[in-house]
């Protein structure tokens, strides 16, 4: 959201110095994205959805600078207004709010409109949950119906159309139409009318032309609709709080439910919560610079949260408006003394174990991607991911084609090339057969199967087993130079030279050798000491696969 | 310095101590042949181990005619002879000297040896020798160089064509002074400054030394490492850390689901963690929980769904962390891979608060070396209240490190008390190192690797 320091400044109370804004505004929770000259560009978290607008911000702004404290604004008083809803069945739920004594800007609009929009697709998930709709209030007539309507029957003139149209012509030639008809249904769909029977909404689609808000436009009228309750009035107590903040008195329609909610917190919490000693008073004094009421009595802290933080719902979530309003700057790290050691996970011990023995035979480490596209040399049935934005769809089950492809990147550098990876590999399982892979190839012009084998029997001897080799054949591997490694009596992986299928696929000019090892096969056969005993010293269930480092 | 070729070491020997000489006395002495000398001068010349002095001289040289006077004596000298011997007609002396007579009688006459009476030729008494004659014996077969008292001598024997002089140039050789440095000379010495060829050493991996720090750095303070599956049951990515199952993080866009057979629930989960968990959303979020979204297997998008079950799993203190890779539906950019490493971690014990998370979050930092932190709070789904730690990037502008809060109660294993924290070990990587697109780390360019 862009913001403007001079029009944030205007709107909060002692005009602060913009460094101090731009200093505060992190601590609110905004995220920084941008800043130059006046403008600053801000992300808000989604649980505050009335940091949507300079409007919200700026009562964020006074109570973290100390200018305002308490409520940022009048609890809603209740309209005369009245709305009858018959509950249409597409979207059942309507609140209502009218908001009059101000007057709108060209600047208000905008930030109203991307309010809407904003939270229409955030909270409103597309309006699916709740769509917000803001009327001119002077071109309609009270009291109003919610009610279904056939497609056929009359309809009215859209926003940004002056052409009168049928409800069904709306929903196919307007862009909101097509847009937002499938969050309708078949059937019959719901509208808003006036006293005179005029539509003046068909939500959550598109709003009537006749009563869109302009310049000048002094009264508003606020609905929103949805499937409930809960979720349509947390919507308009956004609205309800911006425009209240614009200078508007708003009132809710009977049932806007716009009223404030009693919670109480223990100092103890907050205080714990903070890692710091505070007093109800004090704490009380901080829930206020949240811009929420909250009076001190005894132990707790009795408050009001207004409605539209209904992201504050239990204690906890005020023991964090508090750590907000004491400010998260006047915190002092401190760092907890204990005394219990460390330790590196088991697996971890062999991995490094075996990345030593590898860099100790000349082998440089590299990394690839477990998801991949299909590689040369991989054997079929591999695992997929749904819907990759880009790069590979398959889950490796080997590291060699990766390694593989790793030469092939670069046939242009100097040979010999010998590298190693350590990592996953993906087979189908109960669900899924995860595997600790250690693979290695060396590429050059003397490259071969002696190498290779060489290279294997001396990193599993430094994970302490003794590996041989077995003649068979792999479909990566050249006929006849190709082996499994046998480590007591277990398979635990594979050696020999690549097959010159995968060679030439990867346009490869020198011979290569590799192996593959599964270092949890060696693992599980008690291929290292330190790694068990530390378990049974350990002996904490999972976390005894750790080992002291 | 360069090294010297055999022959340059031979030259350089034979000139050691010795006065300049010239090639040819050089050759002989170094043991080498002419032109080697000669190549082996000029080599050592150009590493301005050897001056060359180059002076220019006047040579005078006998005429032929002047060789034979040097065989028969000068014409005037046999004149004086036969007047000596009793000749002393002069028609009989002409026809003795044949047509040197004019230069003999003439040039005797000049020296005062003979007289002419008449015809009659008569010696003087005198018969010491000129000059010219005395350096025509000098000079004699070999010539000599000429000197500024031989010009007057010098220009008698050269008008008479007995002598000529020639400019000749000489060159001397002599060790300059640097060439005294000792070493250079030793038999075998090789040229120590030249280019090498390049050798690669075997290394880790740039983020496997990244990770290998952070994990030192945590061990140190007290924390044990635990290590999980990447395919994770969506019931641990997720819902066990209260994330609703309608949570868009939890669409296709965002995450990656395994094609293929769902998780049994009862494999990887107990049946009173399902039921909290169930409760919790329950309760929380007010819809109904299914098994049926939790079930389906997801390449984590974070490392907590490993420390998470840990903690739910784990009795008393807790102090764990994990870190390896983690995978979110994205598009690679400079920023941001679809496949990353994360390290996170929780602690449970008594009485901890956000000053216990900043202040292990401070120490984690110091000791990697990142310097300056700041916090600032955030949001995030499963922790209450949340921070973003902010470091030094670049230019001095904050960089946001790693996110931390308290885990919420709603999530498995948590009181209320537990510090939850943890971040992209790539960003630590890339501030570490001055890598600015994080793409580098897994093009696995052999050149980077090895000589970064």
């Amino acid at each position: 959201m862009e913001l403007s320091l001079s029009g944030l400044r205007a709107r909060v109370r002692g005009r602060p110095a913009r460094g101090r804004i731009v200093e505060a505004l992190p601590y609110l929770g905004l995220d920084i994205e941008s800043a130059s000259g006046d403008s600053v560009r801000v992300e808000y978290s989604p649980n505050r959805p009335d940091y949507s607008t300079e409007y919200g911000i700026a009562a964020g702004l006074e109570g973290l600078l100390g200018a305002a404290d308490g409520p940022a604004a009048a609890e809603p008083r209740a309209a005369k207004a009245r709305l009858r809803s018959k509950k249409p069945a597409a979207r059942p739920v309507i609140v209502g709010a009218c908001a009059e004594g101000a007057r709108v800007d060209g600047r208000m609009i905008r930030q109203l409109i991307s309010m809407q929009e904003d939270l229409d697709a955030g909270m409103g998930r597309g309006r699916r949950r709740s769509s917000i709709g803001i009327h001119d209030m002077d071109r309609m007539r009270f009291p109003l119906t919610y009610e279904q309507a056939a497609r056929r029957s009359a309809g009215f003139a859209p926003l940004g159309t002056g052409e009168q149209m049928s409800l069904a012509e709306v929903l196919r030639r307007t862009e909101q139409g097509r847009r937002y008809s499938g969050l309708l249904g078949p059937g019959p769909v719901p509208v808003l009318r006036d006293a005179d029977g005029r539509v003046i909404s068909l939500p959550p689609v598109v709003n009537s032309e006749r009563t869109a808000v302009r310049e000048g436009t002094s009264s508003l009228f606020v609905e929103v609709t949805g499937h409930e309750k809960a979720r349509a009035e947390d919507a308009l107590s956004v609205v309800a709080f911006t425009l209240a903040r614009a200078g508007f008195e708003v009132r809710g329609l009977p049932g806007a439910g716009l009223a404030g909610r009693r919670l109480s917190v223990g100092a103890a919490e907050i205080s714990s919560v903070l890692g710091l000693k505070v007093s109800a008073a004090e704490a009380a004094r901080c829930l206020r610079r949240a811009r929420l009421s909250a009076s001190p009595a005894g132990s707790k802290i009795a408050c009001v949260v207004p409605r539209h933080r209904f992201d504050v719902r239990n204690s906890r979530d005020l023991a964090e408006e508090a750590a907000l309003g004491y400010g998260v700057w006047r915190l002092e790290p401190r760092m907890p003394a204990w005394s219990a050691p460390g330790g590196r996970d088991a697996q971890t011990v062999m991995l490094e174990r075996a990345a030593l023995a590898m860099v100790g035979l000349g082998y440089t480490e590299v990394l690839n991607t477990c998801l991949a596209p299909e590689l040369p040399g991989s054997a079929g049935g591999l695992l997929r991911v749904a819907d990759p934005r880009e790069g590979g769809a398959f889950l490796r089950g080997s590291l060699l084609p990766g390694l593989a492809a790793t030469l092939s990147a670069n046939v242009h550098r100097p040979y010999p090339q010998r590298i190693f990876e350590t990592g996953a590999a993906f087979a189908r399982g109960r669900p899924v057969r995860e595997r600790l892979l250690l693979a290695s190839v060396s590429a050059h012009a003397g490259a071969g199967f002696s190498e290779a084998k060489s290279a294997a029997v001396a990193a599993l001897a430094a994970l302490g087993a003794s590996a041989s080799a077995r003649a068979f054949s792999d479909p990566a591997l050249r006929e006849g130079r190709a082996a499994r490694l046998v480590a007591r009596n277990r398979t635990v992986g594979k050696v020999g030279e690549l097959a010159p299928e995968v060679a030439s696929a990867h346009r490869l000019r020198v011979p290569a050798a590799g192996f593959e090892v599964d270092l949890g096969l060696i693992f599980d056969a008690g291929g290292r000491r330190g790694a068990h005993k530390s378990n049974r010293a350990d002996g904490r269930g999972r976390a005894g696969r750790t080992a002291q480092a | 310095m360069a090294v010297l070729h055999d022959i340059e070491r031979r030259i350089v020997a034979a000139l050691r101590g010795s006065d300049p000489v010239e090639l040819e006395a050089l050759a002989e002495r170094a043991g080498v042949s002419k032109d080697q000398a000669r190549r082996g001068v000029e080599w050592l010349r150009g590493k301005k181990l050897v001056n060359v002095e180059e002076k220019t001289e006047s040579l005078v040289r006998l005429e032929r005619r002047g060789a034979e006077s040097l065989a028969s004596k000068l014409p005037e000298r046999r004149l004086l002879e036969l007047v000596l011997s009793g000749t002393a007609d002069m028609a009989q002396a002409r026809e003795s000297l044949g047509d040197e007579f004019g230069v003999a009688m003439g040039a005797a006459r000049k020296a005062g040896w003979i007289e002419l009476d008449g015809k009659t030729l008569r010696a003087s008494g005198r018969q010491d020798a000129p000059p010219y004659e005395k350096l025509l014996y000098r000079v004699g077969r070999p010539g000599m160089a000429a000197g500024p008292a031989d010009k007057e001598a010098l220009q008698v024997l050269v008008s008479r064509g007995l002598a000529a002089e020639h400019r000749v140039s000489r060159r001397t050789f002599s060790l300059s002074a640097s060439a005294e440095v000792p070493g250079e000379l030793v038999e075998g010495a090789i040229d120590v400054e030249a280019d090498a060829p390049v050798a690669f050493p075997a290394r880790r991996h740039p983020l496997a030394e990244t990770m290998a720090e952070i994990r030192e750095a945590l061990v140190s303070m007290g924390f044990s490492e635990i290590r999980g599956e990447l395919a994770q049951a969506s019931f641990w990515n997720f819902d066990a850390l209260y994330t609703p199952q309608d949570h868009p993080a939890r669409e296709m866009q965002d995450t990656f689901f395994l094609d293929g057979a769902p998780a049994r629930l009862g494999s990887v989960a107990s049946p009173g963690q399902v039921a909290r968990v169930s409760e919790a959303h329950r309760r929380g979020w007010g819809y109904e929980w299914k098994k049926g979204p939790s079930r389906r297997m997801v390449m984590r998008t974070h490392t907590t769904c490993v420390t998470v079950r840990h903690l739910d799993e784990s009795d008393g203190d807790v102090r764990v962390f994990s870190m390896g890779r983690v995978f979110r539906n994205e598009k690679a950019s400079r920023k941001h891979l679809s496949e990353f490493h994360q390290v996170e971690g929780l602690v449970r014990a008594p009485n901890l608060g956000l000053r216990d998370l900043m202040g292990m979050q401070s120490e984690l930092y110091a000791k990697l070396g990142l310097g300056e932190v700041l916090f600032w709070p955030t949001f995030f789904p499963y922790t209450e209240p949340s921070l973003q730690a902010m470091v030094r990037g670049p230019g001095g502008r904050w960089v946001e490190l790693f996110g931390m809060g308290m885990l919420r109660r709603e999530s498995l294993g948590s009181d209320g008390g537990v510090l939850a924290w943890g971040g992209g070990v790539e960003r630590i990587a890339m501030l570490k190192m001055g890598v600015s697109d994080v793409r580098a780390f897994y093009q696995n360019d052999l050149e980077w690797l090895r000589c970064r």
